[in-house]
Parts: C-alpha cells; structure tokens; sequence
C-alpha cells in the first residue's frame, strides 16, 4: 500500500470492458436485419449499440446504463415526420416560388434546414443524456433547442466567410451551451475547455488542410490569365501552374487523413474540458491510435468497395455474356428487362450496409474504446452523493435527426 | 463479496448484503434498507459478470449490481418475473419485421397506385394560371442544363410562330404555347408546365421538311393540351417526397426503390408519348398534312440521342409508335405550312442569337 501523495488529485479508473467480437456480431446482425426490415430494424440496432457501448464502459467501478427503447426511437421518428411532412411542403413550395425570380435562388432556404437539423442535434443529445444512468441516478438537460440552432446558424456562417478559422470558437460556444445546461442529478455539468485551446490544438491541420485546393484553385487562375495573356505554352508561369495543381490535387487525396488528425485532437479537447459538479476528466488520449482508427477505416472502404466493384463487373460479364451480341447500344438496351437491375440492387445494397457496419466498428465502437481507455475521473467523490433529478426527455430530437439525416452527438 | 446498492435517490454507492426473505431483503451495516418481492424483481443492462437488478416497487433508478457468479444464480432462480414489463423486456423480432414489411408494402404501394392517381386528380383540379409559376421555375433550371443562348432570328421566329399558330388553330389548347428555340447540340424538343416549348436548334437542322418539324411541335403541343407537365412533376416531386422521408438514411433500400420508380417512369411516358402522338396525327390530319412525318425525324435522330439516356426517355421512340403513325398516314391534301422562305428562314433562327436574355 502506498501513501496517496496530496500533490496528486485522487483520479479513479475509466475504461472500456467491452468484447469487440461482441460488437461486431451486433452491428453485422443488425446489418442484416436493417435489410429485411427496409431500415426499419435501425431504431433498435440503434438501441442495442448504445446499451453495448453504456454499459460496457466503467467509471470508477460502475458501469452506466442506458435506458432508452428502439420503439421510443420509432414513435419520435413517426412524430417528427408528421412535423417535416408540412414543412418539407412549404419549403418545396417557397422555393418554388424564389426560382420563378432566378434559377436555384431558394439555396439560402438550406439555412432552414440546416437550422432544424442544429435544433434536432440538439434535442437528440438531451434524449440520449436523459437515458443515461450512473449509479441509480440520472443524467439530464435544459436549455432550448432553437437558441442553440441560431448560435450554430450564425457560427457556422462565420466559420464558413473565415474559411474555418472560428472553427474552433464555434465547436467551443456550442459545446459550452449544451453542457452548461447538463446535470448530473442535481450537480450542474459545464464545458471549461476553449476555443483557442482548440485553435492552439488544431491550426496547423487546418493551414494544411487549406494548401491543396488553394494550390489547385490558385494553378486554375493562373492557368486562366496565361490564356488570356497569351502567353507562349511552355512559359514558366504555364508550367508552375500545372505543378501546383498536380500538387494540390495529389493533396487532396491527404485530407481525409488530415481529418482524422483533426478528430484525434478535438477528442482529446472535448474530453478534457468535460465538468460535472466538483470533478472533472483528464485524458492522455493518444492522437497516433484515433488516427489509426481512422486510417484503418479508411483503408478498409477503399478494399470494399474495390471488391464490390470486381463483383459489379463480373455481374455486367456474366449478363452480357446470356444477351449474346447485340447489334448496337439501343438493341442490348431493348433487350435488357427490369429483372437484371436486380442484382446490381442487392449489391448495392450489400455495400451500403457493410460500409456502415464498417463505420459503426470504427467510429463508434473503437473511438469509444480509445476515447474511453485514454480517459480518468479526477475528484470522483464529489460526484458520491449527487440527487436524483431530472425526467426522461421525449424522443423527438432524434426523431427528428433521423428524418433530416443529421449525424451530432 | 461485495453487493453494490444504489437507492436510485442518490448516487451514493452503498455495500449491502442480500438476505432472503418472502422478498429479496436488503441489508446495510445490519439495518434493512429495502426489501423488494421476488415477483417484482427485474434485470437491467450491465457489463458481462455483473447482475444489475431493479424492482418495480422500488424507485425508478434504483439498481443492485452482484457480482459473485453462485450468488447472482441464488437470487435469480428466485425471481419468477426477471425480464417482464417494467424492466429489460426481449424486443420480439418477428412483430419488428412483420411490421417493417407492412409499413413498406403501404409505402410502396402509395407510390405505385397512389401518387400516380393523386397526381392526375391534382393536375385536374390545379388552375391553368398555376402552371404559369410551375413552368417558370422548371424553365430556369432547363435554361442552366441546355444552355441559356435563345436564338433570335427575326424571320425565323416569325416562321416558328408562324407554324405554331396555323397547328394551334386546329387544337382545342388551354393555355397558349410559347414556343422558343435554344442553341444545342442535341436534337430535342419538350413541353413545360404553362406552355413554355422548347426546341433544341439540331433538331431543327435535322428535319427535311416543315411537315417533319410541325409533327414534332404538334406532339409538344398534345403534352401541353394533356397537361402532362405538371402531372409528370407532382408525381416525380410525390415519389421523391414519400422516399425521401422514409428512406432518406438507408440508401440501400432506397435505391432500389428508385430504380422500380425509373421503370414505372417509362412505361407511363410511353403511354403519355402514345397520346401525344395521336395529338400530333390529329392535328396534322386536321391540316391535311402527312401524319408520319413525325415519326420519320424521330426515327432519324434516335441513333443520336441515344448516347443521352435522360433526353432519349423524353421521346423514346418505338416501331410500335412509329407503325401507329404511319397508319393514319396520308398523302397531302392542304397547303404547305410554310412557304420556301419561310422554312429557309427558320432553318437560321440561330444566326442571331440572344445570351441570357440579353
Ligand atoms: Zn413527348
């Protein structure tokens, strides 16, 4: 037994017990399922994830829980359509009525819909925070969707004229509200992590990240004013500028991997600016590991898809091989029938549902794990007698994110 | 070993000891904390080695996590009740995919019967003077996909005119046609909502003869009098809707959707070309003039427009349309619709042409 050193605050274990075998036989069965249910089966696959990842997790001894139920998911998303269903029509026909001034003018009613979504993102948090239990007591939210959509209508415009610079500042505001308005029974949670910790973590992957499409973008026009300067073909300017986008272009290939940096690093910064009451969580999140999560992600898109592909040409092989030689174009056309489109159908199908059995074992479940593994509970004593407060906070918010497709968490 | 308590009041960790009684009792430092009957007795998620148990008597949050093997066994063959209504109840697939199935039937069938149907009552019942928006805002973006140059000509856009108003004179059209020609290389032509028609310049160039190019736009004009513009709209927008909503994430399922939706497009235009051709032999009889004409310039331009598979579906010309043509087919018996000029002057209409209205 050694003397707890009172330099050193007290930190209590976090980490991840979950068998990634067993993952990945839930999300592939679930895989299945979505198929032969039409998607339906999501809500619960959803669901099952989620108990999975909770209750796996132990924090100081004790593992969460989550109590939310696939057919609370379905009713919030049958709720939420029948709230999109008359505003999809009126923004179908308000942009109806802009295009009569100019071709594609209803664009900025995107904003509209980008709003509901900021709204839905975060009703969807508070759905999920409500459901989550940690020693017999509740985790909870206030706080108003609409006013967090408006922060992140105006930040993400800001974020869009600055080319990303507020980037950081705006994950900051926005964090901040949602967790300035969490509660762990009755112990208020805040976010004490800032923007410019943020910017000081992730700017040079930004500056990075700007460099290929300005190179390609900056060739393009230099390209165009040679042509219009009549400059001789091999000039050097010429020359410089096709260097430039042949390197921008090869830079681009770099930027999901850039991404993955900027991930590890904004985890790391999310994590460590977590507050509940008194106690706080302190991460020695390895970026390399997050990054070679998503590399290994990457990697593996690349080879199903690629193996889709070959399966795609031996289908295409195998047909044109019954249809023997047509005469031209329009014949082997004529002679297609509506019963060839369906092995292409299943193939797709069956890609789409192993890339997202691919991105739900990589970007939740190992993210979770790393994240997780890489993180401690600093003063967990003020976190031994919070009381119980709180409701379940309605489904809606998910609904609603299902139905606009919106991912946030 | 060690039984963890959690009243679901606070978060308090509390090491109890369980006894076993007409309930589950438990016990703290010697003192009875709580005792919950057997009966109502519940499992709840818990990582691998642990039994966490909840009771419906109890409060709401309240858990019970054991961890020794032998002693969770001992408290669950107590328990009649452990995976009943208030606690982790087992979703039962079979009610999940029957559902799911029948949800997706009534979608599907909704957009095979139902938006079709909806959309031919909507197109009765929408005002003429609707259609006039509607065309508007498809206009600007066909002007983006084929170009924006008009050709102006004044003679040819006289004779345009000319021939349009002598084919309108014989059709009964609720709303006049504004015909146009756009500068293209593809040899076209379609119809919009509010009477707007459109005429891509090649195909002017590859009709022989003012009979050939009057068929055309007299089918165009049997879309506008059908009203096929907006019918083809509401029940494209309709279907695009209904999947979109439900759909919308699960892009496996939805594909294949669209692709049954395609078919379903083909077969309908093929049904709405027919009528459309008889407009157009109608009318050309109506003015004395050779009804296959029509079908001659189609017959030409397919191998050309075939490479263009969105464009070739507009008019998809078969033997069986170009054979009911030629049936009602007959020699010529009323004047020429354009006089030699009038057709030379035409075949120019792009020698002067207009950018974006300008
Ligand atoms: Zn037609």
């Amino acid at each position: 037994m050694v003397a707890p050193d009172p330099n050193v605050e007290p930190q209590s274990i976090v980490r991840f017990t979950g068998d990634d075998g067993a993952f990945r036989r839930l999300v592939t069965r679930g895989a299945f399922l979505e198929i032969v249910t039409f998607g339906f089966y999501r809500f619960w696959l959803v669901t099952d994830i989620r108990r999975h990842l909770w209750s796996n997790t132990e924090i100081d001894g004790d593992a969460p829980e989550y109590t939310g139920r696939g057919r609370e998911l379905l009713l919030g998303f049958l709720f939420a359509l029948a709230v999109l269903l008359p505003v999809f029509l009126l923004y179908f026909l308000a942009g109806l009525w802009l295009e009569r001034f100019q071709a594609f003018a209803s664009i900025p009613l995107y904003l509209v819909l980008y709003g509901f979504g900021q709204y839905a993102t975060f009703r969807a948090r508070r759905y999920r925070l409500s459901r989550t239990i940690w020693r017999g007591v509740r985790f909870w939210m206030t706080g108003s969707g609409w006013a967090y959509a408006w922060r992140s209508l105006l930040w993400g415009l800001l974020a869009m004229v600055t080319l990303g610079f507020v980037y950081p500042w705006r994950e900051a505001v926005l964090e901040r509200y949602k967790m300035d308005n969490s509660f762990f029974g009755d112990l208020p949670a805040r976010f004490s992590a800032t923007g410019a910790q943020l910017f000081g973590k992730v700017w040079w992957v930004w500056l990075l990240g700007l460099l290929p499409p300005l190179l390609v973008y900056g060739g393009l026009v230099a390209l165009v004013v040679a042509e219009k300067m009549h400059l001789p073909k091999d000039d050097v300017s010429r020359v410089a500028a096709v260097i430039a986008m042949a390197v921008g272009g090869c830079g681009l290939v770099a930027l999901p991997f850039l991404h993955g940096v900027r991930v590890a690093r904004q985890w790391h910064w999310w994590v460590s600016g977590i507050r509940i009451g008194d106690a706080k969580i302190t991460s020695k999140l390895d970026g390399a590991a997050l990054i070679g999560i998503y590399w290994t992600m990457i990697g593996q898109f690349v080879l199903w898809t690629l193996l889709f592909g070959v399966a795609i040409g031996v289908v295409t092989a195998i047909i044109g091989a019954t249809l023997g030689q047509p005469a031209n174009l329009t014949a082997a056309m004529g002679s297609l029938s509506p019963w060839h489109l369906v092995p292409y159908v299943v193939l797709y199908m069956a890609l789409v549902q192993t890339l997202g059995v691919v991105m739900r074992i990589y970007l939740q479940q190992r993210i979770w794990k790393v994240v997780v593994g890489s993180c401690a509970l600093v003063n967990v004593a003020a976190l031994a007698n919070a009381a119980a407060a709180g409701m379940p906070a309605s489904a809606f918010g998910e609904g609603l994110a299902d139905g606009l497709d919106v991912a946030g968490f | 070993m060690s039984v963890a308590y959690f009243d679901g009041r606070t978060s308090r960790r509390r090491l109890v000891e369980l006894r076993f009684g007409d309930g589950l009792i438990i016990v703290e430092n010697g003192d009875i904390v709580a005792d919950w009957p057997f009966a109502n007795i519940r499992r709840f998620d818990a990582p691998h080695g642990i039994l966490r148990l909840g009771a419906t008597s109890a409060a709401e949050l309240a858990r019970l996590d054991i961890r020794a093997p032998d002693q969770a066994a001992l408290v669950l063959r107590h328990c009649p009740d452990i995976a009943g209504v208030g606690g982790l109840v087992p979703i039962k697939l079979g009610r999940i995919i029957g559902w799911s199935l029948a949800a997706a039937a009534a979608i599907i069938g909704t957009i095979w019967f139902g938006v079709p149907v909806v959309a031919d009552q909507l197109t009765e019942i929408i005002p003429i003077a609707w259609e006039k928006p509607l065309g508007q805002a498809v206009d600007g973006q066909i002007r983006l996909l084929f170009g924006t140059t008009a050709c102006i000509d004044e003679a040819g856009v006289a004779a345009l005119n000319k021939l349009v108003a002598r084919l309108q004179s014989t059709a009964n059209l609720p709303i006049p046609p504004e015909p146009a020609v756009l500068l293209s290389k593809i040899p076209n032509a379609f119809a919009l909502p509010g009477g707007r028609i459109y005429i891509l310049s090649n195909l002017i160039g590859d009709a022989a003869s003012p009979d050939e190019l009057a068929g055309v736009l007299a089918h165009e004009l049997g879309h506008v009098a059908h009203r096929d513009g907006v019918r083809r709209l509401l029940r494209d927008g309709g279907t695009g809707y209904l999947l979109g909503l439900l759909f919308g994430d699960v892009s496996g399922a939805g594909a294949a959707l669209v692709a049954a939706r395609t078919l379903l497009n083909s077969a309908y235009s093929l049904e709405v070309e027919t009528a459309a051709d008889d407009f157009s032999a109608m009318v050309m009889t109506r003015l004395g003039r050779p009804t296959a004409a029509l079908g001659a310039l189609l017959h030409r331009v397919a191998p050309e427009t075939d490479t263009d598979i969105t464009l070739f579906r507009d008019h998809p010309l078969t033997p069986d349309r170009e054979r009911r043509l030629a049936e009602t087919n007959a020699p010529a018996t009323g004047p020429e619709l354009l006089s030699a000029p009038e057709w030379a002057a035409l075949r120019v209409i792009c020698r002067d042409i207009s950018v974006n209205g300008k």
